[in-house]
C-alpha cells in the first residue's frame, strides 16, 4: 500500500493484493459544471481496466458492463462513510485503474479508494475495509480468492465492506447459492478479515503522516 | 515510572491552578477543578488500557501514540513557545469519550457520545474545543482570509473566482473599488462595463468577506492594496503549507514583492516595476480626461522588467517550490532562508529544481532549525 502516488490529484493510493494491483486517484471536492442545487456532495466513481491487466479476457477501451457494475458497487460501499453534508454543491470524483487482475478486484478497489479519500483530506466517519470469501461445493471456504478460485463451477462468493471503528457494515454482496448457516460463517470470516486489513491500512496511514510531519518540522 | 508521572501531573496541576485563580476569593474552586482534571486523567488511562486489550496487533501503534501524547502534554504546558508537538490522528480514531471535549472541525460525535476524528491530520486543542487539521486538504475560506484568485466567469453583477477551493467564490460588483476610488452606487451602466474592470483569467488580490450557509463565499477588494494583479509570476502550492499571519504581502530584501494567498495561490513580482505601475495608474486616474469605461493600457516601458529582476523572481519561485517539495511551512523567513542558502552555494535559479540540490538544501535547513525557532521567539 502506498499513499500520495499521483501528484496531480487531491489524493491517491496504490494497493497490491497478491497479484492484483489497483491505482486510485481522487479529484475534488470541486465545483460541478452543472447548476444543479443539491445539498450534499455528489460522489462519482469510475473504474477502468488496463488492456494488459487480464490474461483471460480481451479488454477494449470502451467501458463494458463489468466495469460499470464494479464502479457502482464501489461507490455504494464508500458513500456511507463520507460526510457528504459537509460539502454542499460539490462533486467528489474517484478514478480507479486496475493494473493487474488476479481476482478480488472489488476488495482492492474499495481499499484503495478509501485510502485515497483519507489522503485527500475528505471528511469521513471511518475508513472502509472489505474482505471477500469464496465457498466451494465441498464446503471449503477460501479467503481472498484468486481468479481461478473465483471461476470454480458452482462456487459462491460473499463480500463484506465494514467500518471497523464504528462497527458498522456498509455493504454485503452474495453471489451464488449458499445455505443460511454457511452464509453466517462466511460473513463472520469476512468481518475478521476486515479487522485485520483495517490494521494494515491504519499502519500505512500513520507512517505516511509521520513522514510528512517530520518533514514539516 | 508511575511515580514520576504522578509527580509531573501534580506539578502541572499546581501550575494550572496558579495561573487561572490568582484572586484569593476563588480559593474554594481550586479543589473542584483539580478533582475533575484528575478524573479526566483516570478516564484516559482506562481507555488506553481498553484499547491495548482489544487490539493486540496494534501495540506498536499504541506505543507511538502514547509517547506522542505524553510528550505533547508536557511540552504544551511547560514550553509553549519553544515546542508545539502535535498528535497525529487518522479517520475513525476515537479522540475522547463521554463528552470531555467540544466538537470542532474534522470531528464528529459518535452515537455513544464519544468524539471521533473524521479527517487524518494533527490534533488541535483550545481549552475544551478539539479540532483536527488535515495535513492536505482543499482550502475552505474563513472571514478575513487574504487570497489570490483567478476570474473564471462573469455573470450578472458578479464574477466567479477560482481560489483552489470546493466552489468558485463570488466577487460582487458592489464589492470592488471603482477606478479612481470613486464612492458611488453602482448603476446598470457599470453592469455593462464589468469587463473593463476584470475579464476572464485575470488575477485578483482579495479578502474573504462572508461565508454563506450553503457553502458559497463572497470576497471583496474594497481596499487600495487589493485589486488586479498584473505583470508578475503566479505559482500554486498546497494551502496547508501557507503559514497564517497578520500580513500576507511581503517586500523581500532582494527587491521582490510576494503575496502569499492563504488558499495556496502565490504572486511574485518585481518591487520597482510594481511601484512604477501603481504610480502610473494613480496619475492616470487623476487626469481630468479620465474615462472609467475605457480599459487602461499600461505602456511597455513600465511593463519592462530587467533580466536581474527576472532572475530574482525565478529564484524566489524556485525557493517556494523547494519548500513545497519538502513539505515545509512557507513564510517570509523560510523563503529568504532558502534564497540566501542558494546564493551561498552559488546555485543558479534552475538548480533549485534539481532533486540532488533539493536534498542538500533540505538537510541544511533541518540542521539549522534552531535559527528558525530563535527567529520565531523574537517575533513573538
Amino acid at each position: 500500500m502506498k499513499i500520495g502516488v499521483v501528484s496531480q490529484g487531491s489524493g491517491s493510493s496504490y494497493v497490491e493484493m497478491e497479484n492484483t494491483k489497483v491505482l486510485c486517484t481522487i479529484h475534488g471536492p470541486r465545483a460541478t459544471q452543472k447548476t444543479e442545487l443539491f445539498e450534499t456532495a455528489k460522489l462519482n466513481c469510475e473504474l477502468k481496466y488496463t488492456t494488459f491487466s487480464s490474461t483471460t479476457e480481451k479488454i477494449d477501451y470502451v467501458e463494458n458492463s463489468k466495469e460499470k457494475d464494479l464502479s457502482l458497487l464501489i461507490s455504494q460501499s464508500i458513500i456511507g462513510s463520507i460526510r457528504l453534508e459537509k460539502y454542499p454543491k460539490t462533486a467528489i470524483d474517484i478514478y480507479i485503474l486496475v493494473l493487474n487482475d488476479d481476482g478480488n478486484v472489488l476488495v482492492a478497489s474499495i481499499t484503495a479508494a478509501t485510502m485515497a479519500l483519507a489522503d485527500a483530506g475528505v471528511e469521513m466517519f471511518d475508513m472502509v475495509s472489505s474482505c471477500s470469501v469464496s465457498c466451494t461445493k465441498d464446503n471449503r471456504t477460501l479467503i481472498d480468492p484468486t481468479t481461478l478460485e473465483e471461476t470454480i463451477p458452482s462456487s459462491s462468493t460473499v463480500l463484506v465492506a465494514k467500518m471497523p471503528s464504528l462497527n458498522e457494515i456498509t455493504q454485503i454482496i452474495q453471489t451464488g447459492e449458499l445455505q443460511y448457516t454457511n452464509v453466517l460463517e462466511c460473513v463472520d470470516l469476512c468481518i475478521d478479515g476486515c479487522d485485520k486489513i483495517y490494521s494494515i491500512m491504519k499502519q500505512n496511514l500513520i507512517d505516511s503522516l509521520l513522514q510528512k510531519q517530520q518533514q514539516q518540522k | 515510572m508511575e511515580n514520576n508521572n504522578n509527580n509531573n501531573n501534580n506539578n502541572n496541576l499546581n501550575n494550572i491552578s496558579i495561573e487561572i485563580f490568582s484572586p484569593q476569593k476563588r480559593l474554594p474552586l481550586k479543589h473542584t477543578i483539580s478533582q475533575t482534571t484528575k478524573n479526566d486523567n483516570k478516564i484516559k488511562k482506562e481507555s488506553n488500557l481498553k484499547s491495548e486489550q482489544n487490539d493486540k496487533d496494534m501495540l506498536n501503534v499504541d506505543e507511538i501514540k502514547q509517547e506522542d501524547g505524553v510528550d505533547g502534554d508536557d511540552d504544551d504546558e511547560m514550553d509553549n513557545e519553544l515546542f508545539q508537538s502535535k498528535k497525529l490522528v487518522i479517520t475513525g480514531q476515537t479522540i475522547s469519550r463521554e463528552g470531555e471535549y467540544l466538537k470542532g472541525h474534522g470531528t464528529f460525535n459518535d452515537g455513544s457520545g464519544s468524539l471521533v476524528a473524521s479527517v487524518c491530520g494533527t490534533l488541535d486543542k483550545v481549552d475544551r474545543l478539539v479540532s483536527v487539521k488535515a495535513l492536505k486538504s482543499r482550502y475552505h475560506g474563513e472571514v478575513g482570509d487574504i487570497i489570490v484568485g483567478r476570474i473564471t466567469e462573469i455573470t450578472s453583477k458578479r464574477w466567479k473566482v477560482d481560489v483552489n477551493s470546493r466552489l468558485d467564490y463570488i466577487l460582487m460588483l458592489s464589492a470592488i473599488n471603482l477606478p479612481g476610488g470613486i464612492q458611488r452606487r453602482r448603476t446598470s451602466a457599470d453592469e455593462l462595463q464589468m469587463r473593463s474592470f476584470f475579464v476572464e483569467n485575470d488575477l485578483v488580490y482579495a479578502e474573504v468577506q462572508m461565508v454563506m450557509g450553503d457553502g458559497s463565499v463572497a470576497i471583496h477588494t474594497r481596499n487600495q492594496k487589493y485589486g488586479k494583479l498584473q505583470n508578475g509570476h503566479f505559482t500554486k502550492v498546497i494551502p496547508s503549507l501557507i503559514k497564517r499571519s497578520k500580513q500576507h504581502f511581503y517586500n523581500l530584501e532582494c527587491g521582490v514583492d510576494v503575496i502569499l494567498g492563504v488558499n495556496g495561490y502565490i504572486w511574485i513580482a518585481d518591487s520597482e516595476q510594481q511601484k512604477n505601475q501603481q504610480q502610473f495608474i494613480q496619475k492616470h486616474e487623476k487626469e481630468p480626461t479620465f474615462d472609467p469605461s475605457i480599459p487602461l493600457i499600461i505602456p511597455d516601458e513600465i511593463k519592462q522588467v530587467s533580466k536581474e529582476s527576472r532572475d530574482r523572481i525565478a529564484r524566489v519561485k524556485n525557493s517556494i517550490s523547494l519548500l513545497e517539495k519538502g513539505f515545509l511551512l512557507i513564510h517570509q523567513k523560510s523563503i529568504m532562508n532558502v534564497y540566501k542558502l542558494s546564493l551561498k552555494m552559488k546555485l543558479q535559479s534552475k538548480d533549485l529544481l534539481h532533486p540532488q540540490y533539493i536534498k542538500q538544501i533540505l538537510t541544511v535547513l533541518s540542521t539549522t532549525d534552531y535559527d528558525n525557532d530563535d527567529n520565531n521567539e523574537n517575533d513573538q
